[in-house]
C-alpha cells in the first residue's frame, strides 16, 4: 500500500509539473496572426513646403500643422515573431502654409495622400509588435498666389516615398491599437505662373514634405 | 533498496515541479521604479512669424523645418492598480531645427528662425494592455531655447528667445531583450507662447517680430529601470 502511494504521488507531481511547462509557452508557435485587416486612423501632421520663385528670386521653408485622418486595408503573414503586412492607405489632409505680404496671400495645400506600403514586423510579446514602414505615395498638392511674387492657381499630383516606425498591440479579440510616426517626402515641382510685373513669367518650384503621428483601430479578419 | 530508489524519484521529481514553479512567474514582476532614457528621433518646427511695418500692415509667414533631436531622460514610474500606471520625468532634448526665408539676388540676405533646445517636465498616466506592454499618454511643461536673425530680408535682429509651452503626446512602452530595458515610441505636439522682439526696418526704424513656435516630434528611447 506505501509502494503503491508513493509511486502514484510521484506520477501527480511528474504530471502536474509537465502540464505546468505546456502552460509556459510554446517557444516554437506563431505570435504574429495571419489574415485580412481594416483599419481607421485619425492624426496630427506637419507639412514642410520648401518654396522657391524665380523672379526675384528667393526661398521660403514654409509648413503647417493640421489634422489628418483616413484608413487602410492590408494582409499580414507572420512566421514565429517575424512578419511582413502589406497595406494601401488613403489619408484626407487639413494642411495649410501660407505667406502673405498684405492684401496678397500665396498659399500651399495638401489635400490628401494615398499609396502602398510594406510594413516588416518583430513580436516583442506575444500581444505587441514593433514594426518598419516603407512604401509609395502620391500626393494631392495645391498651390495659388494671388499677388505676393505673381500670379498662380494650380493643383498637381505628385510621387513620394515613405518612411516609419511604429507599435501595434492587441486590445481585446480581434481589434489592436496601433501608432505609427511617419515620414514623407514627395519630389520636386516647378509649375509656370504670370509675374507681378505684366508679361513677365513666375516659375514656382515647390518640394513638399510630412511628418505625421497616427493612432488607428484596426480590425483583424482572423 | 527499492523503498530508497521510490524516494529519491519522489524527490527529483519534486525538484522538477519546483524548477518549473520557479519559471512560471509565480512571483510578481515589480513596476514601481526610478529609471533613466536616451533619446533620437525626428521632429517638425514651425514658427509662425510676423513683422508689424505700421499699425494694420504686416507680413506673415509660416515658416517651418524638419530635422533630428536627441536627449534623455530620468523618471519615476509607480503602479495605481494592477493595470494603470503613472509616471514622471524631467527630459531634454538638443534640437538641429532651422526654419529660413532667404533671398537670391541682391545682398543675398535671410531671415532665420533657430530651435536649440528644450527641457521640462511631464506626467505619463498609462494603461498596461499585455504584460510589459504600456500605452500612455504625456502632459508636460517645456521650456524652449530659440534664436532670430535677420540681416535684412525684412529687417534686422539677432536675439535669442526664452519660452515656456505646454507639451501632449501619446506613446507605447514594450519590453526589450534584455531585462529592466524597455523601448518607447513617442510622438509629442508642444506649442510655445508668442514671442515679441524688437528689431530695425530696411530705413533702420523699429520693427516688431512677432514669432509663435511649435514642434511635432516622433522619438525612440531606449529605457533601463532600477528595480
Amino acid at each position: 500500500m506505501k509502494n503503491v502511494l508513493t509511486t502514484v504521488s510521484s506520477l501527480c507531481l511528474i504530471h502536474s509539473s509537465l502540464s505546468i511547462a505546456g502552460v509556459m509557452g510554446n517557444v516554437d508557435s506563431n505570435w504574429i496572426r495571419n489574415g485580412f485587416y481594416v483599419a481607421g486612423e485619425i492624426g496630427v501632421a506637419g507639412l514642410v513646403d520648401k518654396e522657391s520663385h524665380s523672379l526675384s528670386p528667393e526661398t521660403h521653408q514654409l509648413g503647417a500643422l493640421g489634422i489628418i485622418g483616413g484608413g487602410y486595408i492590408g494582409y499580414e503573414y507572420g512566421m514565429k515573431r517575424y512578419g511582413m503586412a502589406l497595406e494601401f492607405f488613403a489619408d484626407g489632409t487639413g494642411l495649410n502654409a501660407a505667406i502673405t505680404h498684405q492684401p496678397y496671400t500665396y498659399h500651399h495645400n495638401q489635400n490628401y495622400d494615398l499609396g502602398v506600403r510594406v510594413l516588416p514586423e518583430y513580436a516583442f510579446t506575444p500581444n505587441t509588435t514593433g514594426h518598419v514602414v516603407l512604401g509609395y505615395t502620391n500626393g494631392r498638392f495645391h498651390i495659388a498666389d494671388n499677388g505676393v511674387y505673381g500670379y498662380i492657381n494650380t493643383d498637381y499630383n505628385k510621387s513620394g516615398f515613405q518612411t516609419g516606425l511604429g507599435f501595434t498591440t492587441i486590445l481585446q479579440g480581434n481589434v489592436t491599437l496601433r501608432l505609427d510616426a511617419i515620414y514623407d517626402i514627395y519630389g520636386s515641382q516647378t509649375n509656370a505662373g504670370l509675374g507681378v510685373t505684366p508679361g513677365t513669367i513666375q516659375f514656382y518650384t515647390n518640394t513638399f514634405s510630412t511628418l505625421a503621428g497616427e493612432f488607428s483601430l484596426i480590425y483583424k479578419f482572423s | 533498496m527499492i523503498m530508497h530508489i521510490r524516494l529519491c524519484f519522489f524527490g527529483v521529481a519534486l525538484l522538477c515541479s519546483s524548477v518549473f514553479a520557479g519559471t512560471m512567474g509565480a512571483r510578481i514582476k515589480p513596476y514601481n521604479g526610478l529609471y533613466i532614457g536616451g533619446d533620437i528621433g525626428v521632429a517638425n518646427f514651425l514658427d509662425k512669424e510676423s513683422t508689424l511695418y505700421a499699425p494694420g500692415t504686416y507680413d506673415k509667414h509660416q515658416l517651418s523645418a524638419t530635422g533630428l533631436v536627441g536627449g534623455g531622460m530620468i523618471g519615476y514610474d509607480v503602479s495605481i492598480t494592477d493595470r494603470i500606471k503613472l509616471g514622471i520625468e524631467g527630459f531634454i532634448n538638443g534640437t538641429a531645427l532651422n526654419g529660413a526665408a532667404e533671398q537670391k539676388y541682391g545682398d543675398f540676405v535671410s531671415f532665420n528662425a533657430h530651435m536649440r533646445y528644450n527641457a521640462g517636465v511631464r506626467l505619463l498616466p498609462g494603461f498596461e494592455f499585455s504584460p510589459g506592454t504600456i500605452g500612455h499618454i504625456l502632459l508636460g511643461y517645456s521650456y524652449g531655447k530659440f534664436n532670430v536673425k535677420d540681416n535684412g530680408d525684412y529687417g534686422y535682429i539677432n536675439t535669442d528667445i526664452s519660452n515656456n509651452g505646454f507639451q501632449a503626446g501619446l506613446g507605447i512602452k514594450v519590453p526589450c531583450f534584455i531585462q529592466n530595458l524597455s523601448l518607447r515610441g513617442d510622438m509629442l505636439y508642444t506649442t510655445y507662447g508668442a514671442n515679441n522682439s524688437l528689431g530695425l526696418s530696411s530705413t533702420f526704424t523699429p520693427l516688431n517680430y512677432h514669432d509663435n513656435f511649435a514642434t511635432l516630434e516622433g522619438s525612440l528611447s531606449l529605457i533601463y529601470k532600477f528595480l
